[in-house]
């Protein structure tokens, strides 16, 4: 045998015993438990025979607690290179297999070894989470090791889109990593996330809760809106990842890939969604579908805060973010969390060049001791100031009800939005007829003879001078009113005559968003 | 310096007690003790740190799990009409009332598959959010 032939020979031997993980048994416990091994997932979620792992090789350094005897192959994490939709990615995987996936410094080195490559490479950074938290042996330095990438989530955040995909528990201080990044990914029965477990709530507290209640993929998705993406098994998760990228650019100063154009199915007729009484509900999303190109809408956080819509679209190929308020859910009202949900997709849409179509049929705020309580005066003004600061196009429909204080923060023509349209059937007032006309002729109904007469009478005064867009359209806060037909077709002339808009904010270090 | 003891003492008063509180950790063994609410001491390895529990966590309400039998009213508003009966067996998304809230005359559907136990809620009836509006009957 040549020199050079034993010499491969070492690195073929080496490279097998390195991509063993755990050893087999460890990786027949990872599979019993319905997950799958970290290179297995990371073939899975990419272009077939497009990944190139890096630091094959890494061996921890930590000398305490016998620790110097233990091998741990690649440290119990995967990272490396390859495509997704035929377009670059940076990707890495804990491996559970590996002492649970517990993060040392080494183990850090390695994710922030490809976080830094993402952000020079200005592409797409994936982090597959799968770990039992901090390795205790390596004391103050897995502390380090979180620190660092917490750092590196915020660097990036704004240059590059970040996902994180819980495949497996994700707790204490990890947690914090995939909230600092755009979109987070969870599976169901897989995915556990919480800053302190169950034993220690029922310790301190003395409140009994099981992990799935306390911290699911479920929960993240519906309680929480720590989570933006809800599957029922790995393989739909990556199929969601895929499809999310589609959409997104590679950084914040490319463009997302265009798609072919296509039109709206038929089956989603807009005239025949809305009904003109705006007392009767339905589903906003058939009216983005009505919209977009093959009536293909992502929603994001579809299971949170449902009296808001957010997600993607493409109109003639190039993607759209839309945000609609949901008549179908609490009438479609702002509240707490349906600000800080608009309010984050906004940011990041303005982040990677991505305009705003905003569709705008909401009553008002939601009324409420736990409302107020909870500071939906600080949540809701999140929403007037992610709308304020953008300078992507910026398109506002309103289909209906346009009143007091959300009218002025579904991006209305005084937060600078681009174009305003408005369907006949809008109502763009003050407040609505009742408490309006309560208010403005509360002496003419108290000294009438039949008051309950006089105050239907002026309820209709009032409805019939003022619930229309015709008002506003008079000052010039909208720029037409339109054939609801039509809507499509406006939206992409917007969009059009929108291509090289230039508008700016002063020159600062950063603004202050109320968070 | 002593208007500065002063304002601590008052905040001292208001708070009625101060309390001690330990590091939390996976470590940490603590108890709540029983004659007292407001007592909250968490102790590590004998250490304890002293502090001023908040309103906020006094009157906080603790977890429990919801009752998938019961459907709830997710926003202040009114019962118009009521399309359900005791004893009638429902499929999941029927119609269970129309409930008007927020300029809307909301459908309320049914979460799952069963039959009604009981109607909670009157036509007509005006209910803060969280109310009881129909009981399914346990499976």
């Amino acid at each position: 045998m040549s020199l050079l032939s034993k010499k491969i020979t070492e690195l073929q031997e080496r490279t097998q015993h390195a991509l063993q993980g755990g050893g087999d048994k460890a990786i027949a416990k990872q599979i019993a438990m319905g997950k799958l091994p970290a290179r297995e997932r990371i073939r899975k979620l990419l272009d077939e025979g497009t990944f190139y792992e890096y630091d094959l090789f890494i061996q921890h350094d930590a000398r305490e607690f016998g620790m110097e005897k233990k091998d741990l192959a690649g440290d119990g994490v995967v990272i490396g290179t390859g495509k997704i939709n035929g377009q670059p990615v940076a990707v890495y995987a804990q491996d559970f297999t590996v002492a649970g996936g517990s993060l040392g410094s080494m183990h850090a080195r390695k994710i922030t070894k490809i976080m830094d490559y993402a952000l020079k490479l200005r592409i797409p950074l994936i982090g597959i989470n799968d770990s039992g938290g901090a390795r205790i042996q390596e004391g103050v330095n897995s502390l380090a090791g979180y620190g660092e990438i917490f750092f590196r989530n915020t660097l990036n955040s704004g240059v590059i889109p970040q996902i994180s995909v819980i495949l497996g528990p994700c707790a204490g201080g990890a947690v914090y990593s995939p909230a600092l990044t755009d979109y987070v990914f969870v599976v169901d029965k897989i995915s556990k996330m919480f800053i302190t477990g169950p034993e220690v709530i029922k310790s301190v507290l003395g409140e009994e809760i099981d992990m799935e209640s306390l911290g699911g993929a479920r929960v993240h998705c519906e309680t929480t809106g720590n989570a933006h993406f809800f599957a029922e098994s790995e393989e739909e998760c990556f199929a969601q990842i895929k499809n999310l990228l589609s959409y997104l650019p590679a950084n914040n100063n490319a463009q997302p890939q265009e798609k072919k154009p296509g039109l709206p199915l038929k089956k989603y007729n807009i005239v025949k969604t809305v009904p003109a009484d705006p007392t009767e509900p339905y589903d906003v999303r058939n009216v983005i579908k009505a919209l977009v190109d093959d009536s293909e809408f992502l929603e994001i956080q579809e299971l949170w805060a449902k009296n808001i819509v957010v997600g993607y679209g493409r109109i003639e190929g190039r993607t759209v973010g839309f945000i609609a308020n949901q008549p179908l859910y609490l009438a479609g009202v702002l509240d707490c969390d349906s600000s800080d949900k608009a309010a984050r997709f906004i940011r990041f849409c303005d982040a990677f060049n991505i305009p705003i179509v905003t569709l705008e049929d909401m009553p008002g705020y939601l009324p409420g001791v736990d409302q107020e309580h909870a500071g939906v005066i600080r949540h809701g003004a999140k929403l007037l100031y992610a709308y304020s600061e953008a300078t992507v196009p910026k398109i506002t429909v309103i289909l209906r009800k346009a009143y007091g204080g959300g009218y002025i923060a579904m991006n209305s023509r005084h937060l600078r939005a681009d174009f305003v349209f408005a369907w006949p059937t809008a109502e763009i007032a003050v407040m609505g007829p009742q408490g309006a006309a309560n208010i403005i002729f509360r002496k003419e109904i108290m000294e009438a003879e039949d008051p309950e007469a006089m105050r239907k009478q002026k309820v209709a005064e009032y409805k019939e001078k003022f619930a229309n867009p015709y008002v506003a359209a008079s000052k010039g806060y909208i720029d037409s009113v339109i054939n609801p037909a039509d809507t499509r077709q406006f939206i992409l002339q917007s969009l059009d005559v929108s291509q090289h808009k230039n508008a700016g904010m002063p020159k600062k270090k950063h603004g202050i968003p109320p968070f | 310096m002593a208007e500065n003891n002063k304002a601590q003492n008052i905040e001292a008063q208001e708070n009625e007690e101060l309390h001690t509180l330990g590091e939390i950790s996976d470590a940490v063994e603590v108890s709540i003790p029983e004659a007292s609410k407001k007592k909250l001491r968490i102790a590590e390895e004998g250490r304890e740190y002293k502090t001023f529990l908040t309103k906020k966590f006094l009157e906080r309400k603790p977890w429990k799990a919801p009752d998938p039998c019961k459907v709830l009213s997710h926003i202040p508003g009114s019962v118009i009409e009521i399309f359900v009966k005791p004893g009638q067996k429902v499929k999941k998304g029927d119609k269970l009332m129309i409930y008007e809230a927020m300029k809307m005359m909301n459908v309320v559907t049914s979460p799952m598959e069963g039959i009604i136990k009981e109607v909670n809620a009157k036509e007509g009836e005006s209910l803060p959010k969280g109310a009881l509006l129909v009981t399914f009957k346990k499976k």
